[in-house]
């Protein structure tokens, strides 16, 4: 998660761009270096790509830094350029970036359908760091965008809206592919909540 | 016994529904409509489950693992930074001491100037009106040698015809 206020870091990219204050960069890169980098790891899923994006991407924000509006949050900016960068790496390398149509047409198959029975131990935290893995391994499948925003909100604590801003998208659009992200999850979201809370499973 | 819902949401409903449960979730504190759902979903079992499924899955969100990059990065963007900050300031002040120099005279200069200005005005004022009054004596200068010619001629004029020579007489 993201330390400190989006006002208080907009401030400090201020100071950097006016005064030259570099220990008020450092505030920033110390704010912002973990979630870029894991927002990174999980949309390019390779540790080289991302930690060359962080490099690219603090070198855009110390040549762009002219370009950042005082009254815009500064999360949503660097975002915009994590983004944008994200989306020309894909772009070079020919992924497919803007397939939802591709949940549509996943396999039919509940998860459980695929998992092994004997993947599962009794222990609940291991249990959990099973979920959490098949979930990882989920969400790489995921396509690009709607990988995006469910990383952005779930993972991060972005809001919609500014997600929004960040993907250049409608809101309507940036929800519809959240609903998409859920819808593919579907299936080990209901096995959490089986694992997490056996009451929900014995009213369902 | 099953309960009947008061009211049924048809599907298109339905899907705009769950766009602002999510955007409720932004907003959890002073949503009101969060709490309508709240209430809807004690009523509406499609719903309640439709909250559920996502509310587990942000949960399930904040529990992926968070991985820690390099530390070798934050000191070589450090770096760029410092770069960047020297190459600004190297830029500025060159261009503070080509150009416009002659034009940057510091403000006793200006008195200097402004004073220059003035008495090289006043010593071009006198010049001028020297000159004016040079100009203005010839007009004078040539009346004075006309009438002198006048009575030349008629000194000449005297002699010639009466015999006397004025000059020798006085």
């Amino acid at each position: 998660m993201i330390t400190g206020s989006p006002n208080e870091h907009g401030q400090l990219l201020l100071r950097f761009r006016e005064k030259g204050d570099v220990d008020a960069f450092d505030r920033l890169i110390v704010a912002y270096q973990k979630p870029l980098y894991n927002y990174l790891l999980k949309l390019l899923q390779n540790k080289e790509d991302a930690e060359d994006g962080l490099q690219e991407i603090w070198i855009k924000v110390i040549r762009q830094c002219g370009s950042y509006q005082e009254k815009g949050r500064f999360s949503s900016w660097i975002f915009c350029i994590a983004h944008n960068y994200c989306l020309d790496l894909f772009r070079r390398r020919r992924h497919r970036i803007n397939d939802e149509e591709f949940v549509e047409t996943r396999n039919g198959l509940a998860l459980l359908d695929i998992i092994p029975a004997n993947v599962f131990t009794p222990s609940e935290a291991a249990m959990e760091k099973e979920m959490m893995a098949l979930l990882e391994h989920e969400i790489k499948d995921m396509p690009v965008l709607i990988r995006e925003v469910y990383l952005l909100r779930a993972q991060h604590g972005i809001p919609f809206k500014e997600i929004a801003e960040i993907q250049k998208s409608p809101l309507g659009t940036v929800l519809s592919r959240m609903h998409q992200a859920v819808k593919w999850l579907e299936p080990i979201i209901r096995l959490y909540m089986k694992e997490s809370d056996p009451k929900t499973e014995e009213s369902a | 016994m099953s309960v009947t819902p008061l009211f049924r949401f048809s599907d298109k409903k339905k899907r705009l529904n769950e766009n602002r449960l999510w955007l409720s979730m932004d907003e959890p504190e002073c949503n009101e409509e969060a709490r309508v759902f709240a209430n809807i979903c004690a009523v509406d079992e499609s719903l309640r489950d439709k909250w559920e499924i996502l509310r587990h899955s942000l949960e399930m969100g904040e529990k992926l693992v968070w991985s820690d990059p390099d530390p070798s990065l934050r000191a070589s963007i450090l770096e760029k930074a410092y770069a960047a900050v020297m190459q600004t300031q190297t830029a500025s002040q060159k261009s503070e001491t080509t150009g416009a120099s002659l034009f940057r005279l510091p403000g006793w200069g200006w008195i200097w100037v402004a004073l220059f200005l003035v008495l090289s005005g006043g010593v071009c004022e006198q010049f001028r009106n020297a000159n004016d009054n040079a100009l203005r004596l010839e007009p004078v200068d040539m009346e004075i040698l006309s009438l002198q010619r006048e009575i030349n001629q008629l000194r000449m004029d005297i002699i010639i015809e009466f015999d006397f020579d004025p000059d020798e007489n006085a």
